[in-house]
């Protein structure tokens, strides 16, 4: 950081002891952390790929996908015990999630620090945002619905993680009343049908799935410069093209689910 | 036109500074940022006021010395110019304009809207210094600082990058590449903030100087724990 964000150095002062955080975080530079987030979001995204391509199955039916929730549980058998890779991916998501979300706060508090953000101005800011008070940028440099979105990440962020918890309690462990009366353990087709029936969680995924479109694709495309992959204005057209492509296509053909069900396609 | 604008008066670096509207400025609309501010000092010698300091060079946009926040944008109005090739075109007749200096955490505020930008000299430096403007220069970065202004998160990335990937072919042999790398990541590790890919600082460039230049920080980091793999 700016020698002008160091606290100042006085010698007769007690040092304070560093925090857990501060210890785990203090050799890691930027790159490294975006290079662990680059990594994570590779993983979360294509599991969200794959989950979502799996989830297509609904269409042909209870039967049809209720066994592939069955494949998943006895996949590797019998070399594998029941449940056994299901619990390595669950394991290595929640893995890769938490060292998403703790690189993407470190990153977050690194980049106030080099702002100098204080509570006073945030508070500030705040203030003058909500009354009105704040001034327009100029005519032909207002914000795009895309900048917008790609400065969104960290409430994007949040929004999925929530999203997540919820989504697990739903249809993985079936806690009332995040799950519908009508759950019962065995049955994926019809936990999904009865939970997504009720229109304000089917209101609810749908709008979570923006937020995973908008975050997949800032993401995708974010990953690749963290990597080091593009050099050029080629390869970055490339990269563009291919996360909105790829964003657009699982957050659809997840939103189709619950609009499937409320129009009884599904049912 | 007739124009009201909000002007940044800050006494010193140290005080508190404020907006302080200044009325009636007249412009025209193929006048440059600093042109306005030379309009506000005439109405603000007029009315009797001590007229508002900032930072003025070459007027050609090459000189990287200038640069205001015009309306919560770097340079003004116009996309990739300086302030002072900026124009007035986005502005109507009696619009109000807020101009104050460019924020970033490591360009302190000296006085008004004049900043001290030595943080960027500080990280060049680190690379030996003549090399790192020949290095500029080829790219045509002018160090105005805009890309640091730009970015929430007060990261430099569009001039590191573009150092980093201008450097290595001026260099003799690997070694000295990677001494001089890894010397200036450093720097712009300890002035700067992360980069989130934004874009907000390709947008407000004066030199035009592309987003792909973001990525030679990722791969000089890569490079310097694997020369082999990433020559």
């Amino acid at each position: 950081m700016n020698p002008a964000a160091q606290p100042p150095t006085d010698t007769t002062a007690p040092v304070p002891k560093p925090s857990a955080w501060e210890v785990m975080f203090k050799d890691a530079t930027n790159s490294e952390l975006k290079l662990a987030m680059a990594a994570s979001g590779t993983i979360l995204s294509l599991f969200t790929a794959g989950h979502m391509a799996g989830n297509m199955q609904v269409y042909l039916g209870r039967k049809y996908y209720n066994e592939y929730a069955e494949f998943i549980r006895t996949v590797g058998a019998p070399v594998v015990p029941r449940n056994g890779v299901l619990w390595v991916v669950r394991v290595g998501l929640l893995a890769s999630a938490a060292s998403h979300s703790m690189a993407g706060t470190e990153l977050t508090l690194r980049a106030m620090r080099a702002e100098r953000h204080t509570v006073q101005g945030t508070i500030r800011d705040l203030k003058r945002q909500l009354t009105g008070k704040q001034h327009r940028r100029p005519r032909g440099r207002r914000r795009s619905v895309p900048q917008i979105i790609a400065r969104s990440m960290r409430s994007t962020g949040v929004v999925l993680g929530l999203f997540t918890v919820y989504h697990v309690a739903d249809l993985t462990v079936g806690a009332r009343p995040a799950a519908s009366s009508k759950h019962r353990h065995g049955d994926a087709y019809g936990n999904l049908v009865a939970s997504l029936s009720r229109p304000s969680v089917a209101f609810f995924y749908t709008a979570s799935m923006a937020a995973l479109a908008g975050h997949m694709i800032h993401g995708m495309r974010t990953a690749a410069m963290d990597a080091g992959f593009t050099t050029t204005a080629q390869r970055a057209q490339t990269v563009e093209v291919a996360a909105k492509v790829v964003g657009a296509v699982v957050a659809l053909g997840n939103v189709t689910i619950p609009v499937a069900v409320q129009t009884r396609v599904v049912r | 036109m007739l124009l009201t604008v909000h002007v940044w008066r800050q006494a010193t670096a140290e005080d508190d500074g404020t907006f302080v509207a200044v009325s009636p400025v007249e412009a025209r609309e193929d006048m440059s940022i600093l042109d306005l501010l030379d309009a506000v000092n005439e109405t603000l010698t007029r009315q009797g006021d001590d007229p508002v300091s900032f930072d003025d060079g070459c007027r050609e946009g090459i000189c990287g010395k200038c640069g205001v926040t015009v309306d919560g944008v770097p340079h003004g109005p116009d996309k990739n110019q300086a302030s002072c090739t900026q124009s007035l075109r986005a502005y109507r007749d009696g619009d109000e304009i807020f101009i104050e200096p460019m924020r970033a955490g490591s360009f302190p505020v000296k006085k008004d809207l004049s900043v001290d930008k030595k943080a960027l000299r500080r990280v060049a430096k680190e690379a030996k210094f003549p090399v790192a403007l020949k290095a500029l220069g080829n790219a045509g970065c002018i160090s105005c600082g805009a890309c640091v202004a730009a970015c929430p998160n007060g990261s430099g990335q569009l001039y590191v990058g573009t150092l980093l990937k201008e450097l290595p072919p001026l260099a003799k042999t690997p070694e000295e590449r990677s001494e001089r790398s890894s010397k200036v990541l450093d720097a712009a590790e300890y002035e700067f903030g992360p980069c989130s890919l934004l874009g907000d600082c390709v947008e407000v460039c004066p030199a035009g100087l592309p987003l792909e230049n973001l990525t030679a920080v990722a791969r000089e980091n890569l490079r310097r724990k694997d020369p082999r793999r990433y020559g």
